[in-house]
């Protein structure tokens, strides 16, 4: 057999491979929320039955009328403003990490990792202390520890990107005539950018899913999907609609993953 | 007036032990080329660096068409540079990439890329203007390069070993284009290389050696008059004769060779011959018939037995133990015309080539392979 025909019969046979990993992961992400699904269009649905007795959409109606949407678009606002500040303090930090712009890089390395390293709980609690006696108002105070909590994903993830490229791009755009701005903007952050894009993406999670710090600091005046989720699950015993909040709390990561997904399929496109 | 001047450069980075740059001066006229050669570690990019404004010197100045220019940053200074990856724009089609240039310099889109298609012409690109660079050749690439920089239209062309990563077609092809271009828009242009081939492109070179310029000239003078014996050795080729110049004549255990009228030195002094400068001459015992016995073709610089015996493109180049007081010395490399063999073990006079320039170096012998300090690998022959 030819080396064309053995590379043809290993694409061949790696196909069903790669398949059955898809499913493997698809099954990982869907089968928590399958069980939810069902609640969330479930009337009633006692232990030991299998399916529920009634089907209906009395939990989504709850959910609706204990304020999901105000909810949602609190932790959509939120996970903007927590990426907004995030992904460029992050792009700073992994641009002087990734390039190795700094002398002593181990001590900032270290600092930006301690809300990773420290038990959430303990950061939340200590800065709260802190940004209690500056007076803050308490979204803002939010977003700043949320900012705090997503700075390890945003600049660790900047560092692989800028060391994936080699900073004479940039010292190249400087030598065909563009000021250290311009060069920034069309030769360096393009060469970055599914980095940036990933980063803004792990930072609006950090913000969308936050419950510790948005409850601890917010003390329960911002009231965002997890913190309803929280609420209600704690609360109510209505199954249904805990599972309704649920599952309008994935959608952005299900959006954000069909959308990294687009954009590496167009990415391999063009390549 | 020179386009570019550089007046005692010095730069040592941080962590070195020696400057990076020793108070390094050099001319380029208008319109020229100078190519900058030297062993790896010995400042060349350094010093392009300095010049482009990317690296900062501790002391010295840069002039542009006599102008200090130490105060500007790269974009400013009215130079661009090529680097040895071509680093191209990925996310911008070639047209757009040559375009960068002339965009930053405040075009607008359609002039940029109106300007583009006439240097996309110049390298026999224009066909694949709508080309991401990712699907490009590394010749392509390169060539992409140098019509993005040339777009510019800066007068001055900085090239940091740019054909280093290509293979040996690809890179004399950048060669023909490059004098295509020079030929076309008469720019000045200084290039670092680490081969001499590349070098003599240009019209003059400057070698440079831990940090120092030891030599600048037209290529030709490397190889008949180099200034040091570390010129010679970058330079590769010689033979290298430990002895003492006495009235126009090197005496060692050759004998007294009379050396070239040009070359002004006295004292201890290493006497250098080319390989190709070298004839021999078989002696009548041995093995080996193919080198004729008929009388040397000029005066005589030592006898010996052929001890080795390799090839350098058609021709041969054999190693000559010399005997008696020479024999210690280390074999003598003599270059035999093109259809000319000897063989191991054959006793052969080693004679000059009548009409060869003689040169000699100050100083005596340096241990093999050493420059001022630091290994040089033996470049490109000629």
């Amino acid at each position: 057999m030819s080396a064309v025909d053995g590379g043809a019969r290993r694409r061949r046979t790696g196909r069903p491979a790669v398949h059955a990993l898809d499913v493997a992961v698809l099954a990982w992400l869907v089968v928590p929320v399958l069980p939810l699904l069902v609640w969330g269009a479930a009337s009633r649905w006692s232990a030991p039955a299998v399916l529920p007795q009634d089907w209906g959409w009395d939990g989504w109606r709850s959910a609706y009328d204990g304020g999901l949407v105000p909810a949602l678009a609190r932790s959509t606002v939120l996970g903007l403003a927590v990426a907004a500040v995030a992904t460029p303090l992050g792009a700073m930090a992994g641009r002087a990490l990734g390039w190795r712009e700094l002398r002593h890089p181990a001590p900032v390395a270290l600092v930006l990792l301690a809300p990773v390293v420290l038990p959430p709980f303990s950061v939340a609690m200590g800065l709260d202390v802190l940004l209690l006696r500056t007076g803050l108002p308490g979204p803002v105070a939010v977003v700043l520890l949320l900012v705090v909590l997503a700075l390890p994903y945003t600049s660790y993830t900047m560092r692989a990107a800028y060391a994936g490229i080699d900073p004479e791009l940039e010292e190249q755009a400087r030598t065909l005539g563009a000021t250290p701005r311009q060069a920034r903007r069309r030769a360096t952050l393009p060469a970055v950018r599914l980095g940036l894009l990933t980063a803004a993406g792990l930072a609006f999670l950090v913000g969308w899913s936050d419950y510790v710090v948005t409850l601890l600091v917010g003390g329960g005046r911002l009231v965002t999907a997890p913190v309803l989720v929280g609420a209600t699950a704690a609360g109510s015993g209505n199954e249904a609609a805990v599972a309704a909040l649920s599952i309008s709390s994935v959608l952005p990561l299900v959006l954000a993953l069909v959308a990294g997904a687009a954009l590496q399929r167009r990415r391999e496109e063009r390549a | 007036m020179s386009a570019l001047e550089l007046r005692g450069l010095r730069h040592r980075y941080p962590s070195a032990d020696v400057p990076t740059l020793d108070d390094v001066a050099l001319e380029v006229a208008s319109g020229s080329m100078l190519s900058v050669v030297g062993p790896s570690g010995s400042g060349k990019t350094t010093l392009l660096r300095v010049t482009a404004g990317l690296t900062t010197p501790d002391a010295g100045e840069v002039l542009l068409d006599g102008r200090p220019v130490a105060a500007l940053p790269p974009e400013d200074r009215g130079l661009t540079v090529m680097f040895q990856q071509p680093h191209l724009f990925q996310h911008l089609s070639v047209l757009d990439n040559v375009a960068f240039g002339p965009r930053a310099g405040g075009r607008s889109r359609r002039a940029a890329r109106d300007a583009a298609r006439r240097y996309l012409e110049l390298v026999h690109l224009t066909d694949l203007a709508a080309r991401r660079p990712a699907r490009l050749s590394g010749g392509q690439q390169q060539r992409v390069a140098l019509a993005r920089a040339l777009a510019t239209e800066r007068s001055l062309l900085l090239l940091d070993e740019p054909f280093s990563s290509l293979d040996r077609e690809l890179r004399h092809s950048m060669h023909d284009l490059l004098r295509e271009v020079r030929e076309a828009l008469r720019p000045t242009v200084v290039m670092v290389t680490h081969d001499l081939d590349e070098a003599s492109l240009a019209d003059r070179v400057a070698v440079l050696v831990e940090g120092r310029v030891e030599q600048t000239g037209p290529v030709g003078d490397l190889y008949a008059r180099p200034a040091t014996l570390v010129v010679a050795r970058l330079v590769g080729g010689f033979n290298e004769v430990a002895g003492t110049v006495e009235d126009g004549r090197h005496r060692s255990a050759w004998g007294a060779v009379p050396l070239s009228a040009a070359c002004a030195v006295a004292g201890p002094a290493t006497l250098l011959l080319r390989r190709e400068q070298l004839r021999i001459t078989g002696c009548g015992s041995g093995p080996g018939p193919d080198v004729s016995a008929s009388p040397t073709p000029g005066p005589v610089v030592t006898s010996g037995r052929v001890v080795a015996a390799s090839r350098l493109g058609a021709r041969q180049v054999v190693h000559v133990q010399p005997d008696g007081d020479a024999g210690a010395a280390t074999p003598v490399e003599v270059e035999l015309p093109v259809g000319q063999q000897a063989q191991p073990g054959l006793r052969v006079l080693v004679s000059l080539v009548p009409g060869s320039e003689v040169w000699a170096v100050p100083g005596g012998r340096l241990p093999p392979d050493h420059s001022a300090g630091r290994p040089v690998r033996r470049s490109v022959l000629p």
